[in-house]
This record gives C-alpha cells, sequence and structure tokens, in this order.
C-alpha cells in the first residue's frame, strides 16, 4: 500500500542576507495511512519547515514530495492550493478561527471553499461540531470558547474538506494538560478508527505516548537514532477514557 | 468646478486605497489561513473586492443621504444645487468603480503573501 506522504532526500534553503541557511539537509520520510506521526526536536531544527512542505504550503529546495502517491514537487504555485484542499486537513497552534464567524461558520467555510451547496454544508458543519463535542455551541463565536474548545473546531474544520491527512503544528501548546490529552485523543482517533494519516509537531512531551511513531529532526535532518515505535499503538493505551472524544456513529 | 470634482476623486481613491489596506493588513492572518486551507488566490480577490463594494454602496447611500439634505437646504438660499438622477447614478457606479480600484492595491499584497506565515504563531 502507497504511503500518504513520502517525502525522498528533501532539501530546503532559505536566503538570509547574504547567507544561505539549510532548513532541512535531505530528509527521507514515509507516513503511512491509519498512522499518528510526531515530529520532535529542537526550535530551529525543521519541523514546521518539513510540515510546511508536506502540506504544500512551502516548496522544496530539492527532493521529491508524493501526496497520495502523486508527485508534488514540479506544480507550480497555483497548483498547490488545490492539493492542500483535496488532501490536507490543517490544525495550528493558535487555532487560526475567524474571529467574525461563529463555529459553525468556521466550518461551513472550509466547505464552501469546496464548492459544498450552502444548506448541506451547514448541516455538515453541525454535525461535525456534534461529532467532536461541541454540540450546542455551534452559534458561539471563537471569543466565547475555551481553548480546547478552539480547538475542537479547528479540529472539525481541518475533518469537513474529508482530508486523507491532517497536519498539526503544535496542537497542544496553548492547552492544560487535560484539555491537551483530551484533543490528543481525538487525533489518535483519527488516526486509528477514521484511517487519516495524522502528523503532529510538537514540544509538548506529555503527548509523545499517544504517537504510533515519534521522529527526532536535528538540524535539518532526522536524527538516525530517535525513531520510536511504541510496542503497543498509542490508541490502546488510552482506550477507555471517559472525557469527550470523537463520537463516530 | 471640474478641478474640485476630480480632486475630490483622487483624495476619495487614496483615502479608501488606505482604509481597504489597513483591514486587510489587520487581517493578513485571516488571508494566510485561507490560502494554507487550499483557497485559490481567486477566491481571496473575491473576499477584497466584496468587502470594497459593500463600503462602496453604504458609503455611497450615505453620503447620498449627506447630499440630498444639502441640495434641500441650499433650495432656501441664492445658489441651488442640483443633483439630476442620471448624476447620482453615475456617481454610483464611480464610487463602485472608484473602491474597487482602491481594493487593487490590497490585492497585491495578499497575493504575495507567504501561507507559511500561519505556522508562525
Amino acid at each position: 500500500m502507497q504511503p500518504a506522504i513520502a517525502v525522498r532526500e528533501l532539501t530546503k534553503s532559505y536566503a538570509e542576507g547574504s547567507a544561505k541557511v539549510a532548513a532541512l539537509r535531505g530528509v527521507d520520510l514515509e507516513v503511512r495511512s491509519g498512522e499518528l506521526l510526531m515530529l520532535v526536536g529542537p526550535s530551529g531544527s525543521g519541523k514546521t519547515t518539513l510540515l510546511s512542505i508536506m502540506g504544500c504550503i512551502l516548496t522544496a529546495s530539492s527532493g521529491s514530495v508524493q501526496i497520495a502517491g502523486r508527485e508534488i514537487t514540479g506544480l507550480s504555485e497555483k497548483e498547490l492550493p488545490a492539493v492542500r484542499l483535496q488532501n490536507i486537513g490543517f490544525i495550528f497552534q493558535g487555532f487560526n478561527l475567524f474571529p467574525t464567524l461563529t463555529a459553525a461558520e468556521n466550518v461551513e467555510l472550509m466547505l464552501d471553499l469546496k464548492g459544498v451547496p450552502a444548506a448541506k454544508s451547514k448541516k455538515r458543519a453541525w454535525d461535525l461540531l456534534e461529532q467532536v463535542g461541541l454540540g450546542g455551541k455551534q452559534d458561539s463565536f471563537p471569543s466565547d470558547l475555551s481553548g480546547g474548545q478552539k480547538q475542537r473546531v479547528a479540529i472539525a474544520r481541518a475533518l469537513a474538506g474529508e482530508p486523507q491527512i491532517i497536519l498539526a503544528d503544535e496542537p497542544t501548546a496553548a492547552l492544560d494538560s487535560q484539555t491537551g490529552r483530551n484533543i490528543m485523543q481525538m487525533m489518535s482517533e483519527l488516526a486509528h478508527e477514521r484511517g487519516r494519516s495524522v502528523v503532529i509537531v510538537t514540544h509538548d512531551s506529555r503527548v509523545l505516548g499517544f504517537a504510533d511513531r515519534t521522529v527526532k529532526i536535528e538540524d535539518g535532518l532526522i536524527a538516525p537514532s530517535e525513531v520510536h515505535e511504541p510496542a503497543v499503538p498509542a490508541g490502546l493505551l488510552v482506550h477507555g477514557m471517559s472525557q469527550p472524544t470523537l463520537n463516530l456513529a | 468646478m471640474l478641478l474640485a470634482a476630480v480632486l475630490g476623486l483622487v483624495v476619495g481613491f487614496v483615502v479608501v486605497a488606505q482604509t481597504i489596506y489597513a483591514t486587510t493588513v489587520d487581517h493578513l492572518k485571516e488571508f494566510g489561513t485561507l490560502k494554507a486551507m487550499g483557497a485559490p488566490n481567486s477566491y481571496v480577490y473575491r473576499v477584497i473586492i466584496k468587502q470594497a463594494a459593500i463600503s462602496a454602496v453604504i458609503g455611497y447611500f450615505l453620503g447620498m443621504i449627506v447630499s440630498m439634505f444639502v441640495v434641500h437646504a441650499s433650495q432656501k438660499g441664492g445658489a441651488a444645487i442640483l443633483l439630476p438622477l442620471p448624476m447620482a447614478v453615475g456617481m454610483f457606479f464611480l464610487t463602485l468603480v472608484m473602491c474597487v480600484g482602491a481594493a487593487l492595491v490590497s490585492i497585491n499584497k495578499v497575493t504575495r503573501l507567504d501561507p507559511a506565515m500561519v505556522f508562525r504563531g
């Protein structure tokens, strides 16, 4: 089975003044369907750059990137938004919700981008928010929601386009421990019960136990001894938590 | 009189352009998020142009309300101000064109926006 994401010999360099900075120096990585992969490493190691390239937000300097078996490295800037829209959902550290839109409208925005008719998108948005435990909050504005609730709206929005790949940049950084665990439980279910490929960049050591695989990035390379695969999938370790999780009924 | 009208148009254009530009800059994070979600540039342009058009319509009607008062008041004075219907209609379209044209400055800003900025906290 082909991997959902495959990067080969990936490099990325930035110009900083007259100097050239190598953010990634030859990364090889595959992410399988139904896998929750965590990218860890010190600040400036290249984690977010790698995530951005996987997410077709940044283009690589060299190397190959395949999304769902399709080579995307040769695509133009105009073609990349369509790849993101069809295949990838994003979850951000700062939630990145639109403050003047309600929770449901934030989710509907993704559906509007995909051309879903208004009546259908409203129903789907409401259903998705129910699934992430926000029934009754569909008409709330982001300013009326807690951090955990905002991140649930962000998850619902990321899922609205039915992407195969979910990319999350520090999704628990702005959340307390319990809320962070609840969010990670949802991410784990997205991978293990919905078959999505979930890639998370994190500094949060509290959530590493949820990963199927942890990859450490250092100085733009995958540290050779730092690929951990837990003996028991993290989804099983946290099975049975009583906190609100995804309702997959 | 014509020079005053042209100057008024130029000043109006600059003020609208600056206002829409300032609003766009204030919402760069939202535009960046839209682009990261997969919105093509054309979608983002439509958002900005719609915003400019709505501002034009609201501004025009507010301006016309004030103008009607001035026109009405001038009837009692020595020099009545005339505002024939074709002129009022023409002003509407001119206002629309001016506002949408002013939005082009903001469109340029958003076109060059790097969607990777959404990952910077």
